[in-house]
């Protein structure tokens, strides 16, 4: 996800305007490498409203159909809502019973990793039941000072262990943590 | 002008300390690696500039250290210059400057900071102090923020940032402890 470097992935109205705009190859390259083995994106309905459509208008150019946006428009999905009933996606499908027992179920299941790019909420539920198992942080160059934050749910803290910090251009660092 | 830059630890979740100034999270990490940091950063200051609680802490901690001959000898050397080093201590309250090279700011702070800036000499090193990093930063006065991010998040603290800021990311390092080091200029 996103984080501003005080930790929040939205501003309180859900702004996004703060993130760092146009990615490089490298760190393009960095989401292909560490999506090479994803087959399946989790997302909350909030996100994927945005999210779906806005990979699949991708697709349509030629021109911005590249890699990056065939992994994130063709990967298979499941969006998390309490509220649908019907899928209106396609190659997606919609998980509506308790989060924590749909996601267990999913990482019991045969299959490559599974990835999520949020939103707040959807994060920090599965961060709250502990079903997270890696982070990479996209710090961007801006604090917000208020927004929606991923750790709040936590009773008590979480103790990450570093695997690598790296920098890209657009001044963008992404922080690679495993659960210890 | 003379810079104003703050290092700072931080969690995850952009906290300076936990509630009541909690400070706990921090300690496990500390490698020697990182003190050569902070004395390289030390060795190019030519002032620490200091909170009542953060200077009145370090004051009662570092001369002890600096005669302490059986500690590790890059201590000995870390701590030789936080006694060295010319400290200044803004506070209204402060009576008794009982570390080595001190002296006090008060009154009118963002005047005297202000004024501070505009004397020739070295940038100017803030370490912890979070209520006058949190004026310095309202008024504008930070130039760079080192954040020294930890890797843990503690949910509820004191925030170091309260209000948007952008940056231009000028240096990073990283330390087997987890610990990852972000330096941004502030962009105006």
């Amino acid at each position: 996800m996103q984080l501003s470097v005080d930790g929040y992935v939205a501003g309180p109205n859900g702004e996004m305007d703060w993130m760092a705009m146009g990615w490089g190859d490298d760190i393009k390259n960095y989401i292909i490498a560490l999506t090479e083995p994803v087959d399946t994106i989790l997302i909350g309905r909030k996100l994927a409203e945005g999210f779906i459509p806005h990979w699949a208008a991708l697709m349509e150019n030629p021109e911005t159909a590249d890699i990056f946006t065939q992994k994130m428009a063709n990967t298979h999905k499941v969006v998390f809502s309490k509220t649908l009933t019907v899928s209106a996606w396609d190659n997606t499908d919609l998980a509506t019973g308790d989060l924590v027992e749909e996601v267990k179920k999913l990482k019991t299941m045969d299959g490559g990793d599974i990835i999520t790019y949020g939103g707040a909420g959807f994060a920090s539920s599965l961060i709250k039941a502990g079903l997270v198992d890696e982070y990479h942080l996209f710090i961007n160059p801006a604090a917000l000072g208020n927004g929606m934050p991923i750790f709040r749910e936590l009773e008590g803290r979480l103790n990450l262990k570093l695997v690598k910090a790296q920098a890209f251009e657009g001044d963008i660092v992404v922080i690679y943590y495993k659960t210890s | 002008m003379r810079r104003i830059i703050v290092s700072m630890n931080v969690t995850l979740d952009g906290f300076m300390a936990g509630p009541d100034g909690a400070l706990d999270w921090q300690f496990q990490n500390w490698t020697s690696d990182m003190a050569e940091l902070m004395g390289d950063q030390l060795s190019k200051a030519g002032a620490l500039l200091l909170g009542k609680n953060t200077y009145n802490a370090m004051a009662g901690y570092w001369p002890a250290i600096g005669t302490c001959l059986s500690l590790p000898r890059d201590d000995i050397a870390f701590a030789a210059m936080m006694n060295s080093c010319p400290k200044i201590v803004c506070s209204n309250t402060l009576t008794t400057l009982s570390w080595n090279n001190s002296r006090l700011i008060k009154g009118n702070l963002r005047g005297e900071i202000l004024k501070l800036k505009q004397q020739p000499g070295k940038d100017i090193l803030i370490y912890g102090s979070g209520r006058l990093v949190s004026s310095l930063t309202r008024w504008g006065l930070i130039d760079e923020y080192r954040l020294w991010i930890y890797p843990v998040s503690i949910g509820r603290g004191m925030p170091l940032f309260a209000a948007k800021l952008n940056f231009k990311l000028v240096g990073m390092r990283q330390f087997p402890s987890g610990v990852v080091v972000l330096n941004y200029e502030v962009c105006r």
